[in-house]
């Protein structure tokens, strides 16, 4: 077997042109996304509300039925203002995951950084989350929700989730590409997620026993955090954020090599 | 200092698909157990490509032909730095716009012109160079109101204008253009054509894939064939052309030869009569299958008949490679038209034949004497090669068809007593 080493591309682009390339395809791309999606739509934006009220109405049916405690809050409060900052987190990881396969004839057409497809999820996801946090934002001048400083946390963690997400999404993709078996999966792997969340239930629910490998989900500590600050008005749990931000780090390292080991075959196997 | 090369190809290899380190091969193998083994595993390990190597300067105009599978649209994506080569190297200088797949990238529900700023983003430009350029870019379309229209509503033909008004109105050093001419109706094609002769003479550097040969031909100042992954020849375009004229002419030959031993079932055969083959014989009366420019040549057809066949009309005529009929002859004029009966040949001479170098197919019709078909083919019944006239090199300046006698009168001057 020879060593593959010796071969060359070697085409002189200016750095930064090429970071302009870059931000204006993830704009392009996101913008053609949201146009598109909502120009035959007889709802158009509201769909984005649509997914975390029907957890909402869910979840509040299933407590209807079970005795399920939420720390003296509203349910309809508690649950859904963790919906919100889930379904941002479920969108990206879901859009990132065929975004190559999606986009195959670009990336067999151009050679721009492969990442373009599964960033620019990202936009078009916050979009959704900004909207659907107007009925937040509704709900908690509704029920009186206190506010206080805490809430400067909120911008941080949403850079956190975006950030897990992105590096789950380019995981998936990279493997994605290669075997359709990865988006097959991941819809069962979103739902048993959001149930190894504290979003129906409080986090004070979990049995202790379970505690030491149910802390391991990254997303306990985000998602704690996004219920302390924005309802309980009181700061994070920076132990459970700790260990998030290990595995988001962990996370990254793994799927951005892989990525960007496996993105240049992408055209090969498209 | 001036580039002169913007495109340096050196022994270059692609071969698709991840490389694996050992370890990797081995994971991957143990879920290969899984599967069954298919042959498709083995295939895409061979070379697309093989030991490619060429460059292109400025202002040039190269083309790339072979057959299905060759390897030419694997070059172009390893050009556009699409897929990384395998082994070799590639050096690509300026600003490169493939005009690989048209309207990828575009969104069925946005209108033209929305796509049109997508598409030109998607290329590389700025939102401001795609605005600065739209009003070109809508004249060049010639889509008038469409252009404002959602393009899930255009035809095939209206989105293939919406790719090239984008692709033919922006500014780039490599054009990489992938078999993708053919859309369009003939005045726009003309169009693009015209507006391609201008990029070239802005100094853009233009490869382009095409399996219509004359359009290579018109176009191109050098040409590469690609055969198997590899650069089989390569030079001026009536050089390349006829050698890829001879291979396809083999092809067509052993092909023919093939179907010599049966029966031809043409459509248009009642079974009245086969013909078995049509060879030429040359003056010593030896078959062959290659004459020159200006020889007399005989061709010899071989027939059997299943009955009597009173006075038929017998049509020939040649066919150029890619079937233009270019001259026809028959025995109508002919007094005394003979009966054809039973297993047999006839010759037809045809002197001075009027043909430029290449490769020509022979086309055959016979009819009862009432005027109804009795056989006719559709196929090639046989193909020959016409070489330049004896004596004479390669005439390079001989394009087209027919050879035409010239003479060249010595320049006269008006202010000559």
């Amino acid at each position: 077997m020879n060593k593959m080493e010796d071969a060359l591309y070697i085409h002189p682009v200016n750095r930064k042109d090429e970071w302009k390339k870059f931000w204006n395809l993830i704009w392009a791309l996101s913008a053609r996304e949201i146009k598109g999606r909502y120009r035959r739509s007889l709802l158009g934006p509201f769909w984005a509300v649509l997914q975390p009220l029907f957890y909402m109405v869910i979840f509040t049916f299933i407590r209807g039925m079970l005795d399920i405690p939420s720390d003296g809050i509203p349910y309809v409060v508690f649950t859904y203002s963790v919906l919100v900052p889930w379904t941002f987190f479920s969108n990206v990881v879901a859009r990132c995951a065929p975004s190559i396969m999606a986009n195959a004839s670009l990336v067999k057409k151009i050679s721009i950084r492969r990442e373009v497809f599964p960033a620019a999820s990202i936009i078009t996801a916050f979009l959704d989350f900004l909207i659907a946090s107007i009925i937040l934002v509704l709900m908690m001048i509704w029920f009186e929700v206190p506010l206080s400083l805490n809430l400067l946390w909120v911008p941080v963690l949403m850079v956190l989730t975006a950030s897990l997400a992105l590096g789950i999404g380019l995981g998936a993709s990279a493997l994605g590409t290669y075997k359709q078996d990865i988006s097959m999966v991941l819809p069962f792997v979103m739902q048993f997620w959001i149930l190894a969340t504290p979003i129906m239930y409080p986090l004070s629910k979990v049995p202790l026993s379970w505690l030491p490998y149910y802390r391991l989900n990254p997303m306990v500590g985000l998602i704690d955090a996004y219920r302390n600050v924005l309802i309980k008005a009181i700061p994070p749990d920076l132990t459970l954020l700790l260990i998030s931000v290990v595995e988001l780090i962990l996370i990254w390292a793994v799927a951005l090599t892989l990525f960007r080991k496996m993105s240049r075959y992408f055209a090969d196997v498209l | 200092m001036q580039q002169d090369k913007v495109i340096d190809v050196k022994k270059l290899s692609k071969r698709y698909g991840l490389p694996l380190s050992k370890s990797l091969s081995y994971v991957r193998n143990l879920f290969h157990l899984f599967q069954r083994r298919t042959s498709g595993v083995s295939q895409s390990k061979e070379f697309a490509l093989q030991d490619i190597s060429f460059s292109v300067g400025r202002g040039e105009f190269l083309g790339l032909i072979g057959r299905n599978g060759a390897g030419k649209s694997t070059l172009l994506k390893v050009l556009a730095g699409v897929t990384p080569p395998t082994t070799g190297q590639v050096e690509m200088h300026g600003r490169i716009f493939p005009m690989i797949e048209l309207n990828a990238g575009l969104h069925r529900e946005l209108t033209g012109r929305e796509n049109v700023s997508l598409l030109g983003i998607i290329m590389g430009f700025s939102r401001s160079e795609v605005e600065a350029k739209m009003d070109d870019i809508e004249a060049f379309t010639e889509l008038g109101n469409w252009f404002d229209q959602p393009i899930r509503k255009y035809s095939s033909g209206m989105l293939a204008r919406l790719g090239f008004g984008v692709a033919m109105n922006v500014q780039a050093d490599i054009l990489l253009i992938d078999e993708v001419l053919a859309v369009g109706d003939l005045s726009f094609q003309r169009k693009c054509f015209d507006r391609i002769e201008e990029l070239r003479r802005g100094d853009s550097a233009i490869l382009f894939v095409s399996h219509n040969v004359r359009q290579v031909e018109r176009l191109c100042d050098r040409v590469l064939l690609f055969e198997g992954g590899k650069i089989e020849m390569e030079g001026d375009p009536t050089d390349v052309l006829n050698q890829y004229y001879y291979k396809s002419h083999q092809m067509v030959l052993a092909r023919t030869k093939m179907d010599a031993g049966k029966k031809t079932t043409s459509s248009l055969c009642t079974g009245d009569i086969s013909i078995y083959d049509i060879i030429i014989v040359d003056d010593d009366g030896r078959q062959t299958d290659q004459v020159h420019s200006g020889d007399s040549i005989r061709l010899r057809v071989r027939f059997q008949t299943a009955k009597r066949i009173e006075r038929p009309f017998i049509g020939l005529g040649f066919l150029s490679t890619d079937l233009v009929i270019i001259a026809s002859f028959s025995n109508d004029d002919m007094k005394d038209r003979p009966d054809f009966d039973g297993n047999g040949w006839f010759d037809c001479m045809v002197s001075d034949i009027p043909l430029v170098q290449g490769v020509y197919y022979i086309k055959m019709k016979i009819m009862n004497k009432n005027g109804a078909v009795i056989f006719g083919n559709n196929e090639n019944l046989a193909s020959f090669q016409v070489l330049p006239e004896k004596g004479q090199q390669s005439n390079l300046s001989q394009q087209g068809l027919v050879k035409i006698e010239a003479k060249w009168d010595a320049p006269v001057y008006s202010d000559c007593n």
